[in-house]
């Protein structure tokens, strides 16, 4: 699975802000950890670099999801920076970092699970497959019941 | 077993001015001697993946036992992070039609092209296009007088041709081994998804000639980029007859749900009866709330982990293909993520 967001190569995003630092040019890590946590890293607010609330709230449900966390909370710290800021707080000084390693690798069981699941229904289970809806001629239609002419305007060029 | 949908901590109460126990509380700690902690067993046991419709551009599906921060990262990597290709530079040679050439290029770039980006990379470099990473579309349309028109005629299309551009005149010129990859072994020949999108009028010897590069690129970069036409979800109404409907009120309370939502059944005892039939047709108007003599008689609810997908597609991917490229897409992120904190604490980069 690695490799699938890599490669997309830096640019400027919408809002303008350079995903690369502008004094050295370098590419930003892809996460850091902001300063004044504990010590034993009990308590720390991580920066997850080019993130947003995609992978912010599903992470922080699943932190959340583990019984040795205090407190879990995320932000996205201004809407052109893209960043967001991970908050955990740990019982027992056990090690946030620990706790955000093993709640990636659960939401990875997590998405598995779902994409398995998912095929599996689409290749085992009975459900509707029809066309689409044929707005043109549901158009046509229309026009016929009230009385216009149905081609006129819009039919492809032929000639 | 998937949980009964009775189960009350499930419910969103839908009621008349507000809507309470929004956020779920299945969390360590919230219940005293309940276990909630994350349980991959547990999980597997109560999802419920079930597709429910498919068509060439759309699919149905329901996604039951996962929070609404899994469905909604779903959802957003749809929309904004699952790749496509769409023109993103052109260059105008020429264009005499009535229409500014920003105009008619930003016409171009939202066009969806049945290219599959699985096999197109993402540019390194734009100003050093390579066949990899880079399609190219010609559209070169004159208009010009059809003689043999009868004298007084007045339809375009008799009188000219070629008056109307549409997104099937656009052509594409194979670059180096490219034609090895498209167009051959059942791999489409890239071109628009819809041939008959009218891009421009024009009006005898006007002319549009433009060259145009096609990348692949993100929806959260822009739109046109976005492979979902809409991606969207709901949650499933549940509707609570709480006491039996009155006789004379049973047709009034079938009247206040969209049609087939409730039906009048005789019970056992041969007496008519509301019961729900198919609560996924509820549009949770509320309506029903409005009349004093069904008050306390039913409850709107709607199950807080029993999400209703609809995607469609705009055509570069088949619906159903959808979600697990989105799937993969967030599994590279949660591998990123690791790998970044592997290099923050990698002995020589000294960060402990």
């Amino acid at each position: 699975m690695a490799g699938v967001n890599e490669e997309r190569p830096l640019q400027l995003d919408n809002a303008g802000t350079l995903n690369q630092s502008v004094s050295t040019s370098l590419e930003v890590d892809k996460i850091g950890i902001l300063p004044g946590h504990e010590s034993d890293y009990s308590a720390c607010t991580f920066v997850l670099n080019h993130e947003d609330h995609t992978l912010g709230n599903a992470l922080r449900w699943m932190i959340m999801k583990d019984a040795d966390v205090e407190f879990c909370g995320y932000s996205a710290p201004h809407p052109s920076e893209p960043k967001i800021h991970l908050r955990i707080q740990m019982y027992d000084n056990m090690s946030a970092v620990d706790c955000l390693r093993k709640a990636l690798s659960n939401l990875r069981d997590l998405l598995s699970t779902v994409d398995q699941k998912y095929k599996k229904s689409l290749r085992n289970d009975k459900y509707i497959k029809e066309d689409d809806v044929d707005v043109r001629a549901v158009v046509e239609e229309t026009l016929r019941e009230r009385g216009r002419l149905a081609s006129s305007g819009d039919a492809m060029d032929t000639s | 077993m998937p949980r009964s949908n009775d189960d009350t901590r499930r419910h969103v109460q839908v009621l008349p001015e507000r809507i309470g126990q929004v956020a779920g509380s299945e969390f360590p700690g919230h219940y005293p001697g309940e276990d909630h902690s994350w349980n991959l067993q547990r999980f597997k046991e109560n999802l419920v993946v079930s597709v429910q419709r498919l068509t060439p551009s759309t699919v149905e599906f329901d996604l039951i036992g996962v929070d609404a921060s899994i469905a909604n990262a779903l959802r957003r990597v749809m929309i904004a992070e699952v790749p496509t290709v769409a023109i993103d530079s052109v260059y105008v040679w020429n264009n005499t039609s009535i229409m500014q050439d920003e105009v008619l290029c930003h016409r171009l770039g939202l066009l969806p092209l049945k290219v599959d980006p699985r096999k197109v990379q993402y540019t390194k470099n734009p100003d050093k296009p390579s066949e990899n990473d880079t399609l190219i579309f010609d559209l070169r349309v004159r208009c010009d007088r059809n003689k043999d028109a009868s004298r007084g005629e007045t339809d375009p299309r008799k009188l000219y041709y070629d008056s109307n551009v549409y997104s099937g005149m656009l052509e594409w010129v194979p670059q180096g081994a490219q034609s090895d990859k498209f167009g051959v072994n059942g791999v489409p020949k890239p071109a628009p998804v819809d041939p008959d999108i009218l891009l421009v009028k024009l009006r005898p010897k006007q002319v549009v000639d433009f060259h145009c590069f096609a990348r692949k690129g993100v929806g959260m970069n822009h739109a046109k980029w976005s492979p979902v036409a809409t991606a969207s979800y709901r949650l499933l109404p549940q509707i609570i007859i709480r006491s039996p409907i009155p006789p004379e009120h049973q047709e009034k309370f079938q009247k206040c749900f969209p049609p087939g939502v409730i039906d009048i059944e005789d019970d056992a005892s041969g007496h008519p009866q509301c019961v729900v039939k198919n609560p996924r047709k509820d549009t949770v108007s509320r309506e029903v709330l409005r009349h004093p003599e069904f008050q306390d008689l039913v409850q709107l609810t709607r199950i807080r982990d029993h999400f209703l997908f609809n995607v469609e597609s705009t055509g570069q991917y088949n619906p159903e293909e959808l979600i697990p490229e989105a799937i993969k897409i967030l599994l590279g992120k949660i591998t990123e993520v690791e790998q970044g904190l592997d290099k923050l604490f990698a002995p020589s980069a000294g960060a402990a």
